[in-house]
C-alpha cells in the first residue's frame, strides 16, 4: 500500500536533475564521487518520513557494488544539518581538485523533505542558492543529481516554467548549470509517495532495481542514464497507478537524449548475478527476507542479467494468467541461471493483484498456509450416558477439560480460508467400588478420551495492516473415543467408537510484525468454539457428547 | 445436567480437573457380588452365579450397559435366586436396597409376555417371608428403598423372584447397611414359626 506524507508541498520525490547537456557523453563509468543523503527529519509543519534513510542506503549500496564507487569516494549522510551537508560537498570538491582528473562525475542523491526555497534538513533549511553555489564549485565534468524530495513535479520541463514556487521548479531553474543532469520523477502537482510494503519510495526502488540491471534494455551489461530513467519511469508509473495518491510521472530533461550514453552502473561486473535467458518471460518479483528486492518485466527473445546480493530469494513469476511462487538461490561469485525450485501455483486473486498493481500487495504473496497449535479447556457436561453410570453406582473419578489442537488453514482468498484440524476432546474416568462387609470389594473403573478430525471454512477480516484478524469458522468431521473398562483383576476391555463432530466458533489472531516483515506471520490467537461430538455410546443407545464450549489460545505461523 | 465451567479464558493452559475419588459412598454392602460379576459352572455345565443360590429356574450372563458389564438374565416363568446374609439385628438397623433391572413390560413385550420382580426377605431364614415387595424396575433405572428390619433377628435371606414369561435382567441388587436415621418406617414384623 502506498502512503503519502500529509503536507502537499513536501512529499518525497526523486528528482534526477539535468539542466543542460554535458559536453561529453561517456560510454564508460567515469571516476565518480557520490554523496548520498537521507533525511527523515521533518521541518516545521512537516511529518517525519520513514524510509529516507533506507532509500539512501539502497542507493549507496548499488553505487558501491555496480558503479563502482570506491568507499573513499562514497559518503552517506543521514539526517545532516545544512552545515554538515555543505561541509561534505566542500570535501568532495577538495578531493576532486586533488585528484586532478580531466573527467570525473559527481553523483548527488537526496531523499527527504524540501520546499521551494531549499532542502528541509530538519528544522533548518539549506537554501537552493547556497546548494547551487556549492555544486558549481565542484570541478566535476558532469554532475548527476537525484533528489528524492518532498515535492510535486514541474520538472518535466527543464526550463522549469510550471508551478512557480514549487521546489521542483525553483530547483531546476536554480541548478541549471552546464554539465548538470536533472530529472524529475513526478510531474507538476503530483505527490510522490512512500510505499510501506517497499519500505521506501517507489521511484528510488525502481531506479535502484534498474541500476542493478533490470533497465539494461540492450543487454550490453551496462545501465545508462536513459535506460535507468526509462525503466524507473515505467515502473513508477505502473506501481503508483492504483494508489490513493495517484500516478507519479518521473520526468527527464529531453535535451539529454540522443547525446550518447551516460553509463551509471555495470551489472556485468557484479560478483553475484541472476541471468534470465531469452526463453524466460513474464513478470518477475524477487523478494528476500520479506522485502522486494527487484521486479522485472521480461520479454521473450532477450537476455537479462540482474546484479543482486547472493542469498535465498522468493520469486513470484507471472506469465499471462498463470503465476507461481518459487524459491531461488543466487550464488556468490558467479552468474546464476534462472532456475527456480519448489514452485507452487498462485491463486487467481494473487495473480490478478500482481498484474494490476505491478507491485503486488504483499499480503497476497504470503498467508497462503497457516499452522496453528493451541491449548485450552473445554466444558464437561452430564447427559443420559453419565446418568446411566450413576445408576450403576459409578462415581466420577476425574475429568480432564484440558484440550489441544493442531490446525492448518489454506487461504483461498484474503477473507476466506479452508481448514483442516485435529484436536483432543474431553477425557473422563469413573469408578465404582462395591464391597461386602467382609472386605471382598470389587473395583471397577471406566474411562474414556476423545479426539476429532475436521474440515471447515473460515471467514476472516484482516485489520490494522493485518495485525488483527478476527474470524468466524465452521467445521465438520469425525469424532472418535477410546474407552477402557477395567473390573478388578480382569483384563481391561478397550473400545473405540466413531461418530460425527461439528463445531463453530469465533477467534482473533494477533500477528504483529515487530517492525520486521520476517516476523509478520508469527503470532498468537484466541478462539472460542462450540463443539458437538456425540461419539460415546452404550448398549442402551445412550450417547455422550464429548464436545462442549472449547476455549483455546495458541501460536499461529503463516507460510 | 451438570456443567463444569471452563477453567480458562486467555491463559496459556488451563487444567480442568473435577473431583477425585468421588465414588458412591453409601454404607457397606451386605450382599456378596451385588453386580453379578462372579459366574461359575454348575454340575450340568450351565453358567450360574457363584455367590448366589439359584433356587428355581435358570440364569445366564448377558451384557447390560457395556459389553463387559454383565447382568443375570432370569430365564423361565419362575426364577428365584437368593443369598443368606448372616448379620443380625445388632449389625443392621436400616437396610438400603438398590435394584437395577430391565423387566419386560407392556411397552416392550411384543409377544405380550410380561414379567415382574419381587424382593423377598426371610429373616432368620426360617422359611417365613416377612417381606414380599414387588419392584417395578425398568431400563436398569435404579429402584431404591429403605427398609427397617425387625428389632430382633439373627440373619436374613434376600431373595429375588421373577414371575412371568417375559424377560428380566438383573444388573445389580445392592443391600447396604445404613444408619437408623435413614429408616423412618416401622420395623418389619418378624413372623414366628
Amino acid at each position: 500500500m502506498y502512503k503519502a506524507t500529509t503536507e502537499t508541498m513536501m512529499t518525497p520525490l526523486p528528482l534526477l536533475l539535468s539542466l543542460s547537456l554535458p559536453a561529453f557523453a561517456d560510454a564508460t563509468v567515469l571516476p565518480t564521487w557520490a554523496l548520498v543523503v537521507g533525511s527523515n527529519r521533518p521541518g516545521e509543519g512537516q511529518t517525519a518520513l520513514r524510509y529516507a534513510h533506507d532509500d539512501a542506503e539502497r542507493m549507496a549500496a548499488v553505487l558501491a557494488e555496480l558503479g563502482p564507487v570506491p568507499p573513499e569516494r562514497l559518503r552517506v549522510l543521514t539526517d545532516p544539518d545544512p552545515a554538515r551537508l555543505s561541509e561534505a560537498i566542500d570535501q568532495v570538491e577538495r578531493e576532486i581538485v586533488a585528484a586532478g582528473l580531466d573527467r570525473s562525475r559527481l553523483f548527488f542523491y537526496y531523499s527527504g523533505h524540501a520546499r521551494a526555497s531549499g532542502l528541509d534538513l530538519g528544522p533548518e533549511r539549506l537554501a537552493l542558492s547556497a546548494l547551487r553555489a556549492q555544486l558549481e564549485r565542484v570541478p566535476a565534468s558532469s554532475r548527476v543529481l537525484v533528489l528524492d524530495a518532498c515535492q510535486s513535479g514541474a520538472l518535466a520541463d527543464p526550463k522549469g516554467v510550471h508551478a512557480s514556487g514549487t521546489f521542483s521548479t525553483v530547483s531546476v531553474q536554480g541548478l541549471d548549470t552546464e554539465g548538470t543532469v536533472v530529472i524529475a520523477s513526478s510531474s507538476a502537482d503530483e505527490l510522490s509517495q512512500e510505499d510501506e510494503s517497499l519500505q521506501g519510495s517507489p521511484f528510488t526502488h525502481h531506479l535502484v532495481v534498474g541500476l542493478r540491471g533490470a533497465a539494461d534494455r540492450d543487454a550490453d551489461g551496462r545501465v545508462t542514464l536513459d535506460e535507468a530513467y526509462g525503466y524507473a519511469y515505467d515502473r513508477t508509473l505502473l506501481s503508483t497507478s492504483g494508489t490513493r495518491i495517484g500516478r507519479q510521472h518521473p520526468t527527464l530533461n529531453s535535451e539529454l537524449k540522443g547525446r550518447g550514453a551516460m553509463v551509471l552502473t555495470r551489472p556485468e561486473g557484479a560478483s553475484a548475478r541472476l541471468h534470465l535467458g531469452p526463453q524466460d518471460e513474464g513478470e518477475l518479483l524477487l523478494a528476500r527476507d520479506g522485502f522486494v528486492v527487484a521486479e522485472v518485466s521480461k520479454v521473450a527473445g532477450e537476455a537479462l542479467t540482474l546484479a543482486l546480493p547472493p542469498g535465498s530469494y522468493e520469486v513470484v513469476h507471472q506469465q499471462g494468467e498463470d503465476a507461481e511462487r518459487c524459491e531461488l538461490e543466487i550464488a556468490a561469485g558467479t552468474s546464476t541461471l534462472y532456475a527456480p525450485t519448489r514452485c507452487r501455483r498462485l491463486r487467481a486473486d494473487e495473480a490478478r493483484a500482481k498484474g494490476e498493481a505491478g507491485l503486488a500487495d504483499r499480503s497476497t504473496l504470503v498467508e497462503t498456509v497457516g499452522i496453528e497449535l493451541s491449548i485450552g479447556g473445554t466444558t464437561i457436561g452430564q447427559d443420559a450416558y453419565t446418568t446411566r453410570l450413576e445408576d450403576f453406582s459409578y462415581g466420577e473419578g476425574w475429568n480432564l477439560g484440558l484440550v489441544g489442537s493442531a490446525r492448518v488453514s489454506y487461504s483461498l482468498h484474503r477473507n476466506l480460508s479452508l481448514l483442516a484440524s485435529t484436536a483432543s476432546l474431553e477425557a473422563q474416568s469413573w469408578q465404582r467400588s462395591i464391597g461386602s462387609e467382609g472386605g471382598n470389594s470389587n473395583e471397577t473403573r471406566f474411562g474414556w478420551r476423545g479426539s476429532r478430525t475436521m474440515l471447515g471454512a473460515r471467514g476472516q477480516l484482516p485489520l490494522a495492516d493485518d495485525w488483527l484478524v478476527p474470524y468466524a469458522q465452521v467445521e465438520a468431521g469425525l469424532g472418535t473415543s477410546f474407552s477402557e473398562y477395567q473390573s478388578g483383576e480382569d483384563p481391561a476391555v478397550e473400545q473405540r467408537q466413531w461418530g460425527p463432530a461439528i463445531g463453530g466458533g469465533l477467534g482473533l489472531q494477533l500477528m504483529p510484525s515487530f517492525g520486521q516483515r520476517r516476523w509478520r506471520h508469527l503470532g498468537l490467537f484466541v478462539q472460542v468454539e462450540l463443539v458437538h461430538a456425540p461419539v460415546l455410546k452404550n448398549l442402551l443407545d445412550e450417547t455422550h457428547d464429548l464436545g462442549g464450549r472449547v476455549t483455546t489460545v495458541g501460536l499461529r505461523a503463516a507460510l | 445436567m451438570k456443567n463444569h465451567s471452563p477453567r480458562l479464558l486467555l491463559a496459556l493452559l488451563v487444567l480442568s480437573l473435577g473431583s477425585l475419588g468421588a465414588t458412591d459412598s453409601c454404607g457397606s454392602d451386605i450382599l456378596a457380588d451385588p453386580s453379578f460379576d462372579l459366574w461359575c459352572q454348575d454340575e450340568a455345565g450351565q453358567q450360574t452365579l457363584c455367590t448366589w443360590e439359584l433356587e428355581e429356574g435358570r440364569i445366564e450372563p448377558v451384557p447390560t450397559w457395556h459389553e463387559a458389564e454383565e447382568g443375570a438374565s432370569l430365564i423361565g416363568e419362575l426364577v428365584s435366586i437368593s443369598q443368606l446374609v448372616e448379620l443380625g439385628s445388632d449389625e443392621l438397623d436400616c437396610i438400603f436396597f438398590t435394584l437395577n433391572a430391565e423387566v419386560s413390560d407392556e411397552d416392550d413385550a411384543d409377544s405380550g409376555e410380561r414379567a415382574s420382580l419381587a424382593l423377598l426377605l426371610d429373616f432368620n431364614d426360617d422359611g417365613l417371608v416377612e417381606l414380599d415387595q414387588v419392584l417395578v424396575a425398568d431400563d436398569y433405572r435404579a429402584v431404591q428403598l429403605f427398609l427397617t428390619p425387625p428389632e430382633e433377628f439373627e440373619s436374613v435371606r434376600v431373595r429375588v423372584r421373577k414371575t412371568g414369561a417375559g424377560e428380566a435382567i438383573l444388573a445389580a441388587i445392592r443391600a447396604q447397611s445404613e444408619s437408623s436415621d435413614n429408616c423412618h418406617e416401622a420395623p418389619i414384623e418378624l413372623l414366628q414359626p
